[in-house]
């Protein structure tokens, strides 16, 4: 099997893509059997409800989440006796068809930077009334965003109807004037602007403009001229990551198979779940697993959920995470009590699985931000040094539970202070800001971006080793290199050089300045490179 | 007790889920897996592999998840090791009603790949610790 040379990554992403291509003729598949089902062929009934029962388990599988929650639905249907009409049948068959045809990224140049990417792929560009932004085009193709110019308001339309049900990225430029007398920002227009992001660009960003903007339909307004830091800043909202990652879940339940059914209902929402039945391992597990909420059973043999709950609390690294209790007891004082030790939430079993997932969304959506705003670096958005190092050592326990290997890089800016000297602080704020953006772009979800300090970053790449690192940091290099940065007397090109090293199962702190060690010699070496062994040669 | 996971029994029809339970326990968890399409053919041929670990699909055509443990059950060989369904049922009785078969966990479809091996050797771990004083 030619397999041998393929990270797992890799061969993952070859059954995904084979997945979505057979999707369609699986899809045709389940609507002859439907057809037949319908007509009343029992054993095509029998067919129906076992293909969308294993498409139930391959879709999530295979990075489809959405894929099996549907598919669910339509089981249990047909379980009951109830066939959906064809025409509701139908709908959903192309609503899975649609959800694998979502723009994925496409294979870049390193094989580690494939998968989960933040930003919208395409986007609508519509200048009126002869508003020009060649530059910005270039940048954003830069940042591997494509381009679509619309000529007018038609061709804005007619992009748009293009990309039938999938959500477009939409931005207007639109100079002093909001464009109210456009029929395609009116009530009645054909775009159905709830389903698209439409930001609108303009001279004037007072309140009055936001309002009016507001009632446009739009999600933000961008000053003009733009500069791209702001553009990717907007993009990268929360509510525009739509591939956002799951919420980290813990149940916490002597009972397996409670947990396992909560733990099920969860996952068809698309959380990550992991059960702990085992009391006296929780603190292990939550340290491993860095859940975002935790659902507690109130009553296990020998330990209580308020005696978990307070026990939790005492660990400064647990403390803010939401502990959510889970119990039959109906008695408001008993409830009452177990929030008093700690508790976020009281749910009373049983419970509608609707109810449970969006009662542990919230919760976990509210502790995610919250977290973000302790964990970050305000500047750049990406981790602080805190959450830099926690993060490490959490990677150190995997890459040893799993056997994988595990690199990182220290990144710093080439003649930063030069910059910002030269340039003045907001361009020195606007080369880290395209730094880390960048480097968001181009790595993976699990990888770990942050600041050390100044002009100094690091980056984490857990299943990485040397080579591949190396390769993909040179290649972030190389593309940084050739960023324009608007500086005072017009462009301005930056570089970076960087220190990388394999984990060795070394401490943080040596393997920090073995890396701090490496970046010097690329410093020494005549800056713009990047350093993987003690001498000054690559790798 | 220092034994580590590394010899895994998986019974499963669908093609492509095999293909990717094979990446994740092979590539990913470094385990040697020895997949089966159907539960006859396990029947016949799993104890070859001396497997530390049973993973059984529950939903498959003829011989189901549940028979097929049965009958794996009769050969000396195979009686005390542990097993772990893979289902993509959802219903708490039905995950009940699949402990109650012997089962040590169950895993539901669909499964995360990049982290299907490091939950079976959690499972397969606390069954060991729990098992360590009968012994």
């Amino acid at each position: 099997m030619k397999s041998g040379a393929m990270t797992p990554e890799q061969q993952l992403q070859q059954f995904r893509e084979q997945f979505a291509r057979q999707l369609p003729d699986r899809c045709n598949q389940l609507g002859e059997s439907y057809a037949r089902a319908s007509a009343g062929d029992a054993s095509a009934r029998t067919e129906l409800q076992r293909a969308l029962h294993s498409l139930v388990g391959a879709g999530g599988t295979f990075g489809f989440p959405q894929i099996s929650q549907l598919a669910r639905q339509l089981e249990q249907q047909v379980r009951e006796g109830l066939l959906p009409s064809a025409l509701e049948f139908q709908a959903q068959l192309r609503g899975m068809v649609q959800l694998v045809q979502l723009p994925r990224p496409a294979a870049a140049v390193a094989p580690t930077a494939t998968t989960l990417h933040p930003l919208p792929r395409e986007l609508v560009y519509l200048a009126m009334e002869g508003a020009h932004s060649h530059e910005l085009l270039d940048q954003l193709q830069k940042f591997q965003l494509k381009v679509h110019l619309a000529a007018d308001a038609a061709g804005l339309q007619s992009l748009i109807n293009e990309r039938q049900e999938q959500s477009c990225l939409v931005i207007v430029d639109c100079q002093a004037k909001l464009p109210f007398d456009c029929p395609l920002f009116s009530a009645e227009s054909a775009v159905d602007w709830q389903r698209h992001v439409l930001l609108l660009m303009s001279t004037r960003r007072d309140f009055t403009m936001r309002l009016q903007a507001a009632k446009l339909g739009a999600r933000a307004v961008l000053a003009k001229p733009l500069n791209l830091p702001e553009l990717l800043e907007v993009l990268e909202r929360p509510e525009f990551d739509q591939q956002a990652a799951p919420y980290r879940v813990l149940v916490v339940d002597d009972d397996l198979s409670v947990a396992s059914y909560h733990a099920a209902v969860l996952r068809s929402a698309g959380m990550k779940v992991e059960i702990c039945s085992d009391v006296l391992r929780v603190d292990i597990v939550v340290q491993d697993f860095a859940p975002e909420l935790i659902l507690l059973d109130l009553y296990m043999p020998g330990w209580d959920g308020p005696d978990i709950a307070r026990a939790l609390r005492m660990d400064n690294q647990s403390l803010g995470v939401p502990l959510v209790f889970l119990s039959s007891e109906a008695n408001r004082a008993v409830q009452l009590g177990a929030m008093r030790d700690g508790g976020d939430d009281f749910l009373v079993k049983p419970i509608q699985p609707q109810h449970l997932i969006e009662s542990v969304q919230i919760r976990a959506r509210r502790y995610r931000e919250l977290r973000n705003a302790m964990l970050t670096d305000p500047l750049t958005h990406v981790l602080n040094r805190r959450a830099l190092m926690l993060g490490v050592e959490r990677e150190f326990a995997r890459a040893r539970r799993l056997n994988a290997p595990l690199s990182a890089a220290v990144i710093d800016i080439d003649r930063f202070k030069q910059v910002n000297d030269s340039q003045g602080h907001q361009v020195g704020d606007t080369v880290l800001k395209g730094l880390t953006q960048l480097l968001r772009q181009r790595l993976r979800k699990s990888d770990l971006i942050g600041r050390l300090g100044g002009e100094e970053f690091l980056v984490v790449l857990p299943e990485t080793d040397l080579t591949t690192a190396w390769a993909l940091l040179d290649d972030i290099r190389e593309q940084f290199s050739n960023f324009d940065f608007i500086g005072v007397s017009g462009r301005l090109h930056v570089t970076f050089s960087a220190g990388i090293s394999q984990w060795r199962e070394q401490s943080a702190t040596l393997w920090l300045a073995e890396m701090d060690e490496r970046l010097y010699a690329a410093k020494s070496a005549g800056r713009n490179r990047i350093v993987g062994r003690g001498d000054d040669t690559p790798i | 007790m220092s034994e580590s996971l590394a010899r895994v029994v998986y019974v499963e029809d669908e093609p492509d889920i095999q293909a990717i339970v094979r990446i994740a326990l092979e590539a990913i968890g470094g385990m040697k897996v020895t997949v089966f399409s159907s539960g006859q053919e396990a029947i016949a041929r799993a104890a070859e592999a001396q497997p530390q670990l049973l993973v059984l699909d529950v939903m498959m055509p003829g011989l189901d998840g549940p028979g097929t443990l049965r009958l794996l059950r009769e050969q000396s060989a195979l009686r005390d090791v542990p097993v772990i369904f893979m289902t993509a049922k959802a219903q708490p009785q039905e995950i009940a009603a699949l402990q109650q078969q012997g089962a040590i966990a169950v895993i539901s479809k669909p499964f995360d790949p990049m982290d299907l091996a490091a939950e079976l050797r959690q499972h397969w771990r606390t069954w060991q610790i729990a098992n360590a004083g009968q012994r």
